[in-house]
């Protein structure tokens, strides 16, 4: 009798270890779906294209060597043609058929737009190219992991500041980023009492021959255009016009478009920018080779891809310890977002991050580069 | 103690030592465990952060100098100062912070908060240095200059040299801490061994101790227990093994001497039944052997020779005799061993007279050992032997004795012996009167033989008696009847009326004397003048039908016979034709009915055929059954001779066959007989 009762015992225990065992194995995350929504085509396709891929190169990687406990990540592309109206119907698209757990996006405007969405789905955001103040008040899901766009854009400012120029003229395309850029470089010019003018023009622009003209008429000795291949065009005609001022940029210069728009006037421009130089130059350039392995050829601009890089690599080197880490009665968004908050120092190609309770990294700091020759470019300083 | 509680308090000391050790050494390695995560997860990564703090603190001080030294590179170098700020300094912080949190050291939370401090100067200086240097055109304002270059010299220089102090006494109470809590950890380890060591000792030692005093207690007993095993397997069931400690090999040595007891015990009896059933083989054997000799049709002088024989052999007796009791009650002597053979069917000695008439009347054994001097001396060549006892016994047939043995014996015969001749008594007394009666039936069969002898003769004798009686009887008869029919036609006035009637009464029963007279001769005649051959019912059947058809239209009558009768017997075709004809006759004779009708059927029964002969005529009653059939028995109505259905009898019954009757008056009657076969 007192042997059965053992044996019963025994017994009880066993199933009950390995009813609990399966238990905690059902539990366990299995795949997590990555999605990313930024410009594969129309405009500023530098800024979608390389983070793309380099997220991808990331998760590839993470895939192939994961451990079995790690959960397998699927990543999938959406373009939002850097349409901020995109951004909304392509993360439900993403949302409905991949039932996507984090959202990449490039675009600050898409970002703010699907801001409701990503509460209401538990879905963590991670913008990988911007990092504002406007960016910084978002939801408690929202994260930067970038530059900072005033500072960055800043660069210009003080550089017009260095050069002694006293009459600045900003054209900027009529989004956030941009419209940021020139409100710091605008700051930093009033600061110094250099006038600055602040032209907005339609996205879809391609003559600023009368603005230019005006300009030209007005005496300014430094002009600033902050957006896309289009102005390459103003470049062009800037140099048409005969004049022979400063011409600066935005950190998307490097576009291939951009050149060919601007038929080689935009050699001798100026321009915020960030390259292995900047960066964690052994990881960076770890991080090139094996993306031209992959896809046979370098990113048009390197930052994008550096940035996206460090974004999704911080995030999935959190979600490697899911299984390991994250209570089982806590939602995988709301642990995510903890322990994104908690990322206090983390070594990245882009340089040493932090991440504050704001949810906007530190870390990633742009310089002053020179456009040398077709998409080339020189650091300044 | 037992052997169980040895080995049980053994293991349980084992046991304890064991858990002891284990005990002891959780305890220890957890101690060693605790510091060991102390060392790593709080003293090592404290004295890292320190000397990452030590380093970012001269970075930042070396690119302060330099972003003063020169105007053309502040970009570069101001990114990298953010960096330390915004990153660095902030990672730093933390890292203090938790040192502080975890440490309960004073002075390491005093010289740690004394780091914070100072570096939260230092980072509010620098970002005011950045404000004011934020451009190339700022290195021109000597104002700017100035008071960037003051921060630096001033504020900035103090608190990093603060910095580097307290991150320096900070290293060295955690490199005390460190190497304190290493040795602790050492201490452990030590310990462990230590533990380890004493335990395992000490419980080897022990281990020993008992193992060698437990297999002692053990292996001794087993080696006696091994040794009187041996004893009593070499057949000393005798042999008791001594065991005096109180263990279980001693209850074990008790059991072996209870198993020793109960070997001996099933020994003797196996010894027994082994003794017993070779008797009884013996006795088996023995009985087969006389019963075999009394076999077939033995005379009772070849039983007596045989019975004598097989007993001198069986006691060893040496001389012997056998009587036998003879109708007139007395015993005389058939069998001789040993003995003056002349007095074989001499010496009779009536039963109840001298020892064995004794023997024979109280049908009892006689034993006698001391026999007595005149006893007969038992002669050899080399001398005379004297018989030890002599052994009488009767020879029973039931509760009859039928004979005597008597033997002289050199030994007393033992009981089962004695056994053996109760046991055979009955059956040698069966065959001695088996042989008496086959004696008896012999001489009864000559005596038959002889009567039946006598009895032809005197049969043939009757037979020619009544032949001739009645061959004679008729000529006196036929005298009568003719003189008397001579009366009637010539003396008839003369005798007058009442002597014609008289004469007439003469007539009739010289006539009825002539008739009887008529069928004596023919039963006479029968069965030893008549042919045998194979029987053909359907042609006797046809004889009748034609004999009889006059006698059946004159009564008015109807016969019928079976349409056909395939079964063909052994016997006379004239005695069976006569049986039919009597008893159709008969049953016409006897039948008042206007349309008298007689049937003769039959049955096959197998081994017989039944042949019944029936009528509707007047009937016999139930007493007449059997009369019927006797010789010159006729019934009150009765016509006939009296001989006719006597006659009948005698014709079914030398076919080996049956006769009978059934019938009711005024109902007719059923004359049924069965002819066998074969005969």
């Amino acid at each position: 009798m007192k042997v059965l009762k053992n044996i019963f015992g025994i017994s009880l225990i066993i199933v009950s270890s390995l009813a609990s065992f399966s238990c905690s194995d059902n539990q366990k995350v299995k795949e997590l779906n990555f999605g990313f929504i930024g410009p594969l085509s129309t405009r500023a396709t530098v800024l979608g294209i390389g983070p793309a891929k380099a997220i991808e190169l990331v998760v590839d990687e993470y895939n192939a060597n994961k451990k079995e406990n790690e959960p397998k990540i699927n990543f999938f592309i959406e373009d939002d043609k850097w349409e901020k109206d995109l951004a909304l119907p392509l993360y439900t698209k993403l949302r409905k058929e991949h039932n996507i757990d984090i959202v990449f996006i490039s675009n600050s405007d898409g970002t703010v737009a699907i801001q409701k969405n990503i509460i209401e789905d538990k879905v963590i955001c991670v913008n990988q190219l911007n990092n504002d103040e406007l960016l910084s008040k978002l939801n408690k899901n929202t994260f930067k992991i970038a530059k900072r766009t005033e500072e960055t854009n800043g660069i210009i400012g003080h550089r017009i500041t260095d050069l002694g120029l006293k009459k600045t003229v900003i054209f900027h395309f009529p989004n956030d980023f941009m419209t940021r850029g020139t409100n710091a470089v605008k700051k930093i010019l009033d600061k110094e009492n250099i006038e600055c003018k602040i032209i907005k023009v339609p996205k879809d622009q391609v003559d600023f021959s009368i603005e230019l003209e005006k300009c030209k008429d007005e005496g300014y000795d430094s002009y600033v255009f902050f957006g896309y291949k289009n102005f390459g065009f103003a470049m062009k005609q800037v140099r048409d016009l005969g004049i022979t001022n400063k011409v600066f940029g935005s950190t998307v210069l490097l576009e291939q478009a951009y050149y060919d728009n601007s038929e080689g006037a935009i050699v001798d421009s100026e321009f915020p920018f960030f390259t292995t130089l900047d960066g964690n130059k052994i990881l960076a350039t770890d991080f090139f080779d094996k993306y031209i392995e992959k896809f046979g050829e370098k990113p048009g601009a390197e930052w994008p891809a550096l940035q996206a890089r460090d974004a999704s690599k911080l995030v999935i080197d959190i979600i490697k310890e899911v299984n390991t880490n994250k209570p089982a009665e806590i939602h995988i968004s709301d642990w995510l977002r903890s322990e994104l908050l908690n990322t206090t120092y983390y070594k990245g190609a882009c340089g040493n991050l932090s991440i504050g309770e704001d949810g906007a990294s530190r870390g990633v700091y742009f310089s002053l580069y020179k456009y040398v020759s077709e998409m080339k470019v020189e650091k300044i300083k | 103690m037992t052997i169980k509680r040895k080995l049980s308090f053994s293991f349980g000391l084992f046991i304890v030592l064991i858990a002891g050790t284990i005990v002891l050494n959780q305890i220890v390695s957890q101690k060693a465990e605790d510091r060991y995560e102390i060392i790593r997860t709080q003293i090592q990564p404290a004295i890292k952060s320190i000397d990452k703090y030590k380093q970012i603190n001269s970075s930042l001080n070396v690119l302060l100098k330099k972003k003063l030294e020169s105007k053309n590179d502040h970009s570069t170098t101001n990114n990298k100062i953010l960096s330390i700020l915004e990153v660095e300094i902030p990672n730093l912080i933390r890292s203090l912070k938790k040192i502080i949190k975890e440490t309960s050291s004073k002075k390491i939370k005093e010289y740690s908060s004394g780091v914070l401090l100072s570096t939260k100067s230092i980072t509010e200086h620098t970002y005011k240095i950045l404000n004011l240097l934020e451009s190339k055109k700022d290195y021109i304002k000597p104002k700017k200059l100035s008071e960037s270059k003051d921060i630096f010299a001033g504020e900035i220089t103090i608190h990093s040299n603060k910095v580097n102090r307290n991150l320096y006494r900070l290293k060295q109470l955690l490199n005390e801490s460190n190497f304190q809590s290493q040795n602790e950890l050492k201490k452990s380890f030590s310990q462990i061994s230590l533990i380890i060591f004493i335990f395992g000792t000490v419980g080897i030692i022990i281990g020993l101790i008992i193992a060698i005093k437990t297999i002692n207690s053990i292996i001794t007993p087993i080696n006696k227990l091994k040794d009187s095993a041996s004893i009593v397997g070499s057949g000393d069931y005798n042999h008791k093994l001594q065991l005096h400690a109180k263990d279980e090999l001693s209850e074990l040595g008790k059991s072996f001497n209870v198993m020793t007891g109960s070997l001996k015990n099933s020994f003797n009896i196996i010894q027994a039944q082994k003794e017993l059933q070779e008797r009884i083989n013996f006795t088996e054997t023995s009985k087969n052997k006389l019963y075999e000799s009394l076999k077939g049709e033995l005379s009772v002088e070849q039983i007596s020779k045989r019975v004598l024989d097989f007993f001198l052999n069986y006691y060893k007796a040496p001389m012997g005799a056998f009587h036998i009791i003879t109708e007139n009650n007395t015993l005389v002597c058939e069998a001789l061993f040993a003995f003056d053979k002349d007095k074989k069917n001499v010496i009779e000695t009536p039963v109840g007279r001298g020892i064995i008439g004794e023997a024979a009347l109280h049908k009892k054994p006689i034993l006698i050992d001391d026999v007595p001097d005149e006893y007969s001396k038992i002669k050899t060549t080399l001398g005379e032997l004297k018989a030890k006892c002599i052994f009488i016994v009767p020879i029973l047939h039931g509760n009859e004795s039928v004979g005597v043995l008597e033997l002289a014996c050199l030994t007393k015969p033992k009981d089962s012996e004695i056994e053996f001749m109760n046991q055979v008594n009955n059956s040698i007394g069966i065959a001695i009167n088996a042989a008496q009666g086959l004696r008896y039936l012999e001489e009864a069969h000559a005596k038959l033989e002889q009567s039946s002898e006598t009895l032809q003769l005197k049969n043939k004798e009757l037979e020619q008696f009544v032949y001739i009686t009645s061959h004679d009887l008729q000529e006196p008869l036929r005298t009568i009847s003719s003189y008397a029919d001579i009366l009637e036609e010539d003396f008839k006035d003369a005798v007058g009326d009442e002597g014609m009637q008289y004469i007439g009464f003469l007539q009739k029963a010289s006539k009825r004397l002539t008739t009887q007279i008529h069928s004596l001769l023919e039963l006479s005649k029968l069965g030893s003048e008549t042919k045998r051959g194979v029987i053909d019912f359907n042609t006797i059947f046809t004889n009748l039908h034609y004999e009889l058809s006059f006698l059946i239209k004159e009564k008015n009558g109807q016969l019928i016979f079976p349409p056909f009768v395939s079964e063909k017997i052994q016997g006379s075709p004239i005695e069976l034709q006569l049986l039919f004809q009597n008893l159709i006759v008969n049953a016409f004779k006897y039948n008042n009915n206007d349309n008298p009708t007689t049937e003769v059927s039959y049955m096959d029964n197998g081994d017989h055929l039944t042949f019944c002969v029936s009528d509707n005529g007047i009937g016999i009653k139930q007493r007449h059954f059997e009369k019927i059939f006797q010789i010159f028995q006729r019934l009150e109505n009765g016509e006939g001779s009296g001989i006719g259905l006597a006659h009948c009898k005698k014709i079914v019954e030398s076919h080996q066959g049956k006769i009978w009757v059934d019938s009711e008056p005024g109902k007719g009657s059923h004359f049924f007989f069965n002819l066998p076969k074969k005969q």
